[in-house]
């Protein structure tokens, strides 16, 4: 059976998927990529399911060998990946032979990259999903970020793969200073005048406090009205930005708890997803509101898009 | 009950989730509506519709707007919830969680009793002789949001958190009691503990309690809490449920 072996983990590197949905209501976290874009891009590439399981890097890449020749594709940040010391390209179908290894020189831009493997990773599916979600030991491998010495199952290819590569306008721009889109959320009246100018004017750095639960960002305080930071607990989803009692933005993400007490000022939107999953510590970010249909409208077009590139390839 | 459908407000949360929300305060009776728009919408098999966030006074619908758009998602819900009213939900069940309280399974009972001039005994008595509400789930896995804890026993929180609580472990903040479902920091007079997992990702199924159901703490003896831990490991326990009539 074909494996991949893990000689150095990397910062964090997790198995995920698209995550794990249906038991939010007990309070289970949906986990998953946090740049679910570049999962499932790096998954059509080696002629995968848009849903299987890849591994998900964090600023610094893994070292990797195979144990027999397959395909893998590497979307998401650019981390400098090379085979044998020989560069790959990313957002491309790419072949590797029994023994080689895949190593990251080191990051070029973005923050997260994802590597899938044609065959998918095989680990054990846990409450329908193999996405890792670290803080209750739950799926992936061994519920766990990677260590030196894993042995990773993979799932078998019974087709041949081409070898593909997406258009680079079809790539998002990951920089490191970022424009993103918000809804304006239920809680937007709990906000003054000032604050929500602030929030939507002013640039927002990403704090070192940030992980795959939520990005925790400083910048110009986004004051509340007299009924303060705390609202009845309710449900969070994904880009729900809160506020919180110092008037600091939290981006919530992947890992993110279900429910939250503090007031919900705004929602990113899912096309801009991909560009906050792949901001830094230290990166910046902007906010613009935009309007739901706009927002839907968005991910409908990039829908077409995906669709017509991969008919073409 | 009179809480009618033209009182809901839909709010969305982003662009692939909904906020259905009630009433902006914390009642048994919104929260029953709650749970019966969860039944009502979920009896409709919205194709598109992914996931649920049940909480005290709103229901967080999460879709893939790829398959259903806002606008006829929300046309879908709206005929619905006229007919909320009339949902019957399931009967509620008392679920019985055996606890050990005090020792080294409780190290804050005695500074729960001494804050409110209470013997240890009166605090444990006070705390099991209630069923409470489960309102919702969330913060971590499994963890209840439970109410109706009786004011007497009513003690802040550490001033400073605990760095590790064991999963299982029972305790009071202010108002609130809970039973801590993973190891987890946290803040909590921790008072007892329970033999059971209310959370077990390898078992069917994963989640011992829902939103609706009731529990009831029941002290048990350190053999029996050793017993029914056995029990547990070896995946043979044996809920104790019963109707909430």
């Amino acid at each position: 059976m074909a494996s991949i072996i893990i000689h150095s983990p990397g910062l964090l590197t997790t198995v995920q998927d698209f995550g794990r949905y249906g038991y939010q209501r007990f309070g289970m976290p949906v986990s998953g990529a946090m740049d679910s874009l570049s999962l499932r891009l790096a998954n059509l590439l080696v002629g995968n399911h848009p849903n299987d399981a890849c591994l998900e890097t964090t600023l610094t890449g893994p070292e990797i060998s195979f144990t027999s020749k397959g395909v893998i594709a590497i979307c998401g940040a650019d981390m400098n990946p090379s085979i044998n010391g020989k560069t790959i390209q990313l957002n491309k179908t790419i072949e590797v032979k029994a023994g080689q290894t895949l190593s990251f020189e080191g990051l070029n831009y973005g923050c997260r990259s994802y590597i899938a493997f044609g065959g998918g990773i095989d680990t054990p599916i846990t409450m329908e999903s193999r996405s890792t979600y670290l803080r209750a030991k739950v799926g992936g491998f061994e519920g766990r970020a990677l260590k030196t010495g894993d042995e990773l199952p993979l799932g078998s290819i019974n087709k041949k793969i081409k070898s593909i590569e997406i258009p680079k306008d079809f790539i998002p721009k990951y920089q490191s200073n970022q424009i993103v889109q918000i809804i304006a959320g239920p809680e937007v009246r709990s906000f003054g005048s000032e604050g929500i100018r602030n929030f939507l004017t002013s640039e927002y750095a990403i704090s070192d406090q940030s992980d795959r639960m939520g990005y925790r960002l400083t910048g110009p305080t986004i004051k509340h009205q007299s009924n303060g930071a705390d609202i009845i607990s309710a449900g969070i989803s994904i880009g729900t930005i809160q506020i919180t009692g110092n008037g600091q933005p939290i981006i919530l993400m992947a890992d993110r708890q279900t429910t939250g007490g503090y007031t919900r000022l705004a929602n990113l939107i899912s096309n801009d997803l991909t560009l906050v999953a792949q901001l830094k510590p230290s990166d910046r970010v902007r906010f613009r509101e935009v309007s739901l249909e706009k927002a839907q409208e968005q991910l409908f077009n990039r829908e077409l898009i995906l669709k017509k590139v991969f008919r073409y390839l | 009950m009179e809480i009618a459908s033209q009182i809901l407000k839909y709010i969305p949360s982003g662009d692939s989730a909904f906020i259905i929300k009630v009433d902006n305060e914390i009642s048994p009776e919104i929260n029953q509506t709650i749970r019966k728009l969860l039944v009502r919408i979920e009896q409709e098999r919205i194709e598109g519709v992914v996931d649920f966030i049940p909480s005290y006074n709103e229901l967080l619908v999460c879709y893939d707007p790829l398959i259903i758009g806002y606008r006829k998602l929300l046309d879908r819900l709206r005929l619905i919830d006229r007919e909320i009213d009339s949902v019957k939900l399931p009967e509620s069940s008392v679920i019985q969680i055996p606890v050990y309280y005090g020792d080294d399974f409780g190290p804050d009972l005695n500074e729960v009793a001494d804050f409110n001039s209470l013997s240890i005994d009166e605090v444990i008595g006070i705390h099991s002789s209630t069923n409470y509400l489960v309102y919702m789930l969330g913060f971590t896995p499994g963890f209840c949001y439970l109410g109706g804890m009786d004011a007497r026993i009513a003690t802040p929180r550490k001033h400073s958190p605990r760095i590790k609580i064991p999963a299982g472990a029972v305790g009071i903040a202010d108002k609130q009691t809970g039973i801590y479902p993973i190891e987890s920091p946290g803040g909590w007079q921790l008072i007892g503990q329970t033999p059971l997992k209310l959370f077990d990702p390898e078992r069917k199924p994963e989640f011992l309690i829902q939103p609706g159901d009731f529990i009831r703490f029941v002290p048990v003896s350190i053999d029996e809490f050793k017993r029914m831990t056995n029990e547990v490991r070896e995946g043979i326990y044996k809920l104790e449920k019963s109707n909430c009539t």
